[in-house]
């Protein structure tokens, strides 16, 4: 599963050994949440799939998922999934992180 | 890390699900551009290359080439508010669901949803019963 973020949210959570994804309210109409997708930064069209702009792609952070994530509403939900509040990732899922290139 | 709205249409068990759809995009942006989610290259919607082409189960409909091009730079935006939709479908048994993401449902928005289930009723039509099939 991974979570992506501009240059100031990558250096906010990964400041901390537990990675905190502070939920909040997206733009749309869609719930109150954290959001993480298992698109990898190699997807085509990422930031159209998403909905977002680039920059806002520039970072990543990549953990095992438990499944405790809720799917979004509609088929985008076969790709994003979120959580209605903050959600933490111990060092023992934790994957990686850095810059995406993209 | 997300943005854009979803709304949901039902489909016909129809294969050509995408073809209805560019039809209708294609009546409200002539000029517009079509754009499969796992491929690179801008089809002009009027194109023949459309018609022969698989059908996409997730792509982008764009008003014209260059919004398409500046849209990852940009996002979503006043300038292309709305000037681009993305939809994915999944071929089913009895319906097909048929998600459509965009900025803002405003009125010419709704207009377009509603010509796509419309258009949808009708290809519905145009599929054989089971008699008619077998």
């Amino acid at each position: 599963m991974f979570h992506y973020t501009d240059k100031e949210g990558y250096n906010a959570i990964r400041s901390q050994v537990v990675w905190c994804f502070k939920a909040s309210q997206p733009p749309g109409n869609h719930p109150f949440g954290a959001y993480f997708t298992d698109l990898p930064p190699s997807t085509p069209n990422l930031a159209k799939r998403l909905g977002i702009p680039r920059i806002k792609l520039a970072d990543y952070f990549e953990f095992i998922d438990v499944g405790d994530l809720t799917p979004l509403p509609g088929q985008r939900g076969d790709h994003i999934c979120y959580s209605p509040s903050d959600y933490q990732v111990t060092p023992d899922r934790q994957l990686g992180h850095g810059a995406t290139g993209l | 890390m997300i943005g854009r709205c979803d709304y949901q249409l039902v489909a016909p068990p129809i294969p050509d699900v995408p073809e209805w759809i560019i039809s209708v995009c294609r009546r409200k942006w002539p000029h517009g551009v079509f754009l499969d989610a796992d491929e690179t290259e801008l089809i002009p919607l009027n194109s023949p290359k459309l018609a022969w082409r698989s059908p996409s189960q997730e792509f982008f409909v764009f008003s014209d080439r260059g919004t398409a091009e500046a849209w990852d730079d940009l996002g979503p935006c006043a300038e292309n508010w709305n000037r681009m939709l993305h939809f994915l479908w999944k071929a089913e048994e009895e319906e097909a669901p048929v998600t459509v993401v965009i900025d803002e449902l405003t009125p010419e928005v709704q207009k377009l949803l509603d010509d796509l289930q419309a258009t949808f009723r009708e290809a519905a039509y145009f599929v054989p019963g089971p008699a008619e099939a077998a």
